[in-house]
């Protein structure tokens, strides 16, 4: 029996960063985009396009079009990051808002582009509750 | 034992966002022991239908990412309890904002039981109307998840879309020994990721292995 070389942490932890990074500038790269598909009203995201096997955005989210990137920015300065990282950034963020955990997952790594989702209770990382609040 | 079969036709991704989505836009259909595991009802439409339309590379960097958890971890009634065994057996882990059914994949030794239910998940319009509950033998899960990871592994390659996560574990599951796939098989077992283990572990692992064949 042999231990294998390959090592990393499960993506959907909260853990540290990698070494030498910076949070407070990769926050402010960070760019929450949203998905069309997963809106049924005009949003920042452009026209909407909801896909009827996607979840839709709550429309109160959408509307206040400053909030989801605030709340990005916030999780990644606030190291609420995974340990997967692609092109300098997190592949999945987490932010706690009112009883509510959001994911947000990056879907354009060149660009740090991210989506967002709320989780269900069982769906949660461990150490949420160090994140926000 | 019943059949899993994991049917899938590549879509045109239309204005979707992200490479490794764009790339691997699919209608995904699930049956086990010939039921459909993926049969939802379209409210849009006022219609029954068999399959959903999502991207598949989460739910194979999903797969891919618990290999070993969903081939040999059995549950246990502490296991049962925790978040985690739900995010490594449960593919509703894999949805990241789509529609995919409530079905969870948990190995009891050489077989494996698929079980699912209906669900209607919150903010979406497809609520999943199948529910049940087979036994598949653990070769044909391994057969009917690799197919599906390669598939989707070549699928990004044809793309254009290289350096994923999904790629990187994929190598390294194929690329593992018969002495790694022990240690891996062993980690699994005891509820632990056998790629994300202190060194002290790794090794208290080896060592009981190695005591009980002495």
């Amino acid at each position: 029996m042999r231990a294998p070389k390959r090592k990393r942490k499960m993506a959907r932890a909260i853990a540290e960063p990698p070494a030498g990074t910076d949070l407070k500038s990769v926050a402010q790269q960070a760019r929450y985009t949203g998905s069309p598909d997963h809106k049924d009203t005009s949003s920042f995201a452009g026209k909407p396009r909801p896909r009827v096997d996607a979840t839709l955005c709550d429309p109160s989210l959408v509307r206040n079009q400053g909030q989801l990137p605030r709340w990005l920015r916030r999780a990644i300065r606030g190291g609420c990051t995974g340990s997967e990282w692609q092109g300098g950034f997190p592949k999945y963020v987490w932010y706690s808002r009112g009883g509510t955990v959001y994911e947000g997952c990056l879907i354009n790594r060149g660009l740090g582009e991210y989506k967002g989702y709320p989780l269900r209770e069982d769906e949660r990382p461990a150490g949420i509750e160090r994140c926000h609040g | 034992m019943a059949d899993l079969e994991i049917r899938f036709e590549w879509e045109d991704p239309g204005g979707a966002k992200g490479p490794e989505l764009c790339a691997t836009w699919a209608r995904l259909q699930i049956v086990a022991g010939g039921r459909t595991v993926t049969r939802l009802e379209d409210t849009a439409a006022g219609a029954i239908r068999d399959a959903v339309y999502a991207p598949l590379y989460p739910l194979a960097e999903w797969m891919a990412t618990n290999w070993w958890a969903l081939l040999y971890e059995v549950p246990s009634a502490t296991r049962l309890a925790t978040a985690g065994y739900a995010r490594r057996h449960g593919l509703a882990a894999a949805r990241e904002g789509f529609a995919l059914p409530a079905l969870a994949i948990q190995p009891e030794g050489a077989r494996v039981e698929l079980r699912w239910q209906p669900v209607e998940l919150p903010d979406a319009r497809v609520p999943f109307t199948s529910g049940g509950s087979v036994y598949v033998d653990r070769g044909e899960l391994w057969r009917r998840l690799a197919s599906f990871i390669e598939a989707v592994v070549a699928r990004l390659d044809q793309q254009g879309v290289s350096d994923t996560l999904l790629a990187e574990e994929w190598k390294a599951i194929r690329a593992a020994d018969e002495e790694e796939a022990a240690f891996c098989r062993a980690a699994s077992q005891l509820g632990l990721d056998p790629y994300s283990l202190d060194d002290d572990t790794a090794s208290a692992i080896m060592e009981t292995w190695d005591g009980s064949r002495a």
